[in-house]
């Protein structure tokens, strides 16, 4: 059975391709919980990791994906010249770290920070799939909170928020509060939203 | 330090906080203990560069400028006699902290997550030696297919799909392209309405001139058009609401 789901699993993980293979839809058509699920995929991870094989299985939130080795990007390069990721304006992409480091977090925040108007680097990030809405302030104005998607983990490569490198350092001695607000909170139901 | 060149481009900064801190980086102070006159002075002179480049300086800039003058002259002030007084109430509001801090946090914070947008790229970098290949094209079971499709999506989805979408396009896309002569210049288009407009008597009905010939034509013909009247070359006249437009030469106004 286990070896059967394991089987199942990567020819899911195959046919998803760079989409990646969600969690919760997984489950569902296998009829088994989502931490089993998630406890099979990561065995395939270890699995794929020491047979050495050409393949690597990478998380990013609640999805994985099957993807090549990296020591191999060269040949894939040669054989296949892939196109270029569009790269991000510096604008985009400080507003893009502040979202990731901050979330849930509102516009006035994101301004408050870099000391400028964050308009176009929202409409651009949440047009590329990058950040979303997630609800938003009670009370006055009711402003919109913005948090970072899936697919921000993909692209910067990166298995979960825990995965954000860290980014204070220590000559000033001050330590900056940015880990302290809501992600923790929503890691543990990352699977259920 | 009067003769300093100005080697970064006005427009690359990112902002007032992005100014300030190269600025500081220029001076080679410490962030905690900016010398507040200097720096002021300096970012001023940049306003004025940015004035006379006749760029736009967006409303955040002049913020920042009235935020460091505040902070300069509340610095040059002589603290303790000021508090001393009891009549000038409004200055309790000032905090007892250093006039700075605020801004130095502000600076702090910002520059914290300048190197996290650079981590970020890094990141993205190693990320591109990873590939997948697109999902596999498999039409849905049966069993699925009779069921009508519920469509919950958000908007931030429908986005996501049309990205996806036009990210597909693009790699299915050949790498090859059609590059078609100019048929019509905006420049000979001027030329045929200027010997149209003075050859003719009467001046010539707007409409003739430019329901002929493609779409693409029509709109050199108009954007001829336009230029012509920013050159003052010819004139246009309508008599009222919805009424026809006529293209005079200048000269025949001149002479009538």
């Amino acid at each position: 059975m286990d070896r059967d789901v394991a089987l199942i699993l990567e020819t899911l993980l195959y046919v998803s391709g760079d989409e990646g293979l969600e969690v919760a839809h997984a489950s569902e058509v296998l009829g088994i919980d989502r931490s089993t699920v998630i406890h099979e995929l990561q065995k395939l991870v270890s699995r794929f990791e020491a047979e050495a094989r050409p393949l690597v299985i990478l998380q990013f939130g609640s999805r994985f994906q099957m993807t090549t080795r990296p020591e191999f990007s060269d040949y894939v390069q040669a054989y296949a010249a892939p196109p270029q990721r569009g790269k991000l304006s510096q604008a985009a992409l400080e507003t893009l770290a502040i979202v990731a480091y901050q979330q849930p977090v509102t516009r006035a925040t994101i301004e408050d920070i870099r000391g400028v108007n964050a308009d176009r680097a929202i409409a651009t990030l949440t047009g590329k799939g990058l950040i979303e809405e997630a609800g938003r302030v009670k009370g006055a104005g009711r402003a919109i909170l913005y948090e970072t998607t899936d697919r921000f983990l993909d692209i910067f490569h990166l298995s979960s928020l825990e995965d954000l490198p860290s980014i204070t350092e220590d000559e000033g001695g001050e330590q900056l509060d940015l880990f302290s607000s809501g992600y923790r909170e929503s890691q543990n139901d990352d699977f259920h939203s | 330090m009067a003769e300093e060149r100005y080697s970064v481009k006005l427009d690359s900064f990112e902002g007032p906080l992005d100014l300030l801190l190269h600025l500081i980086k220029q001076a080679e102070v410490d962030i905690y203990d900016i010398p507040v006159a200097q720096i002021t002075e300096q970012y001023m002179t940049y306003i004025h560069e940015m004035q006379e480049l006749e760029l736009d300086i967006a409303s955040e800039y002049l913020v920042m400028a009235s935020t460091l003058l505040a902070i300069k002259s509340q610095m040059l002030l002589p603290k303790q006699d000021v508090w001393a007084d009891e009549d000038l109430e409004e200055w309790e509001a000032w905090p007892e902290e250093d006039p700075r801090e605020a801004l130095v946090a502000q600076l702090e914070a910002y520059r914290a997550y300048k190197r996290a947008a650079t981590e970020l790229m890094e990141r993205q970098a190693e990320r591109d030696h990873f590939f997948s290949k697109a999902p596999s094209k498999i039409t849905p079971s049966t069993e699925h297919r009779n069921e009508p499709v519920k469509i919950e999506s958000s908007l931030s989805e429908m986005l996501q799909a049309y990205q996806k979408l036009k990210w597909r396009i693009r790699v299915n896309r050949p790498r090859t392209t059609t590059v078609e002569t100019e048929k019509w210049t905006i420049e000979d288009k001027m030329q045929t309405i200027r010997t149209c407009v003075s050859q003719s008597a009467e001046p010539t009905p707007f409409l003739q001139m430019y329901t002929k010939g493609e779409v693409h034509e029509q709109v050199i013909a108009f954007m001829a058009l336009l230029q012509l009247m920013k050159e003052k070359a010819v004139v246009c006249n309508q008599g009222g609401n919805f009424a026809a437009i006529y293209i005079q030469s200048r000269e025949e106004t001149k002479h009538g």
